[in-house]
């Protein structure tokens, strides 16, 4: 049986817009226009198009988001269950090195 | 280049299901060179993902077809380049009086670097390789073994057999070619039907996951 991925890092070069995507979506849906401006707007990065559907695709293969139905040409997405857990595990993972890396900058 | 040309560079399948939505987020973006290298590498992406991990997405039929004759090839070539190098180091051994007749020890060095005792663990690594990698690097895995045994199968018409350290080899390889015939074809049959399987079973998933796409037509169109 093939095995399913539960963990960001295995998206590769994708792993870093699936988080921004995850992150915007945490406030609820959005269509891809919508997340670039607020991707950009959190981070500071601007996702390329290519990249930001590469990373939806995947994301969506791996059930952490679900398309709603489309408005217009545009087709918002939301956050799933199992992609809140995925986006959960994933910030704490980041709060961890993030403290240890701040701990490490005082000490010296 | 245009958006919509752009976007046809995407697999069909890909395309059908993402290519409105992208075009419409396109469409209130500035078409700037970084945006044009962004999507050439995103379709490239999704070519290469298409091939390399089909259970991940849409694959069409052709591509399997593709992946069965490579993987077939890649057993051909495997074996080959597994006898090539065995034969002599049995030779050696055999010469050099490590396989010694009624010698539990010799005898299991002698199967393991024999012709056949190869091929026997190339059918092991085989059915090994369909529990730990299914889908997963399959095809890049496969693309390499039958490059090698391209390599295999060049250099064999040099009389690769006529080489000094495999002296005296020619006679028991010929008398053998036979059986390793016949062994490579069972192998390739047994085997390149259970990908043929597998790959009927991903063919299937790719028609029904089509058939269940709903997405309104496109502006960008369906055709490749």
């Amino acid at each position: 049986m093939k095995k399913t991925s539960d963990s960001l890092a295995d998206l590769g070069r994708f792993s870093e817009p699936a988080l921004l995507i995850l992150i915007s979506l945490a406030d609820g849906p959005k269509h891809g226009y919508a997340m670039t401006q607020d991707i950009a707007m959190v981070s500071g990065q601007k996702l390329g198009p290519g990249t930001l559907y590469g990373a939806i695709a995947r994301l969506e293969a791996r059930k952490w988001i679900e398309p709603l139905p489309a408005e217009d040409r545009r087709r918002p997405y939301k956050l799933t269950g199992a992609g809140q857990r995925v986006l959960r595990h994933r910030l704490e993972g980041l709060r961890a090195v993030t403290r240890v890396g701040a701990s490490r900058l005082s000490e010296g | 280049m245009r958006p919509e040309t752009l976007i046809r560079l995407y697999p069909r399948a890909w395309r059908e299901r993402y290519g409105a939505e992208l075009l419409a987020l396109l469409e209130a973006t500035p078409m700037t060179s970084g945006v044009r290298a962004d999507l050439l590498r995103g379709a490239a992406r999704e070519w290469v993902e298409q091939v390399v991990r089909p259970g991940d997405t849409a694959c069409p039929y052709p591509l399997l077809l593709v992946r069965q004759v490579v993987r077939l090839a890649g057993l051909t070539a495997l074996s080959w380049c597994l006898v090539l190098a065995a034969w002599p180091l049995a030779e050696w051994l055999h010469v050099n009086g490590f396989v010694m007749p009624g010698n539990a020890r010799g005898l299991l060095l002698g199967m393991l670097v024999s012709a056949r005792g190869s091929l026997a663990l190339f059918v092991g690594m085989q059915r090994g390789h369909s529990v730990w990698a299914v889908g997963r690097g399959e095809f890049v895995i496969w693309v390499g073994v039958a490059f090698v045994g391209a390599v295999a199968h060049i250099l064999d018409p040099l009389e690769l057999r006529q080489l000094p350290w495999n002296h005296g080899m020619n006679s028991a390889l010929e008398q053998s070619d036979l059986v390793l015939y016949v062994f490579n074809w069972l192998a390739m049959t047994v085997l390149g039907s259970r990908g043929a399987a597998r790959d009927a079973q991903l063919a299937e998933a790719w028609r029904s996951r089509k058939r269940a796409m709903k997405v309104p037509s496109s502006p960008l169109g369906l055709r490749d």
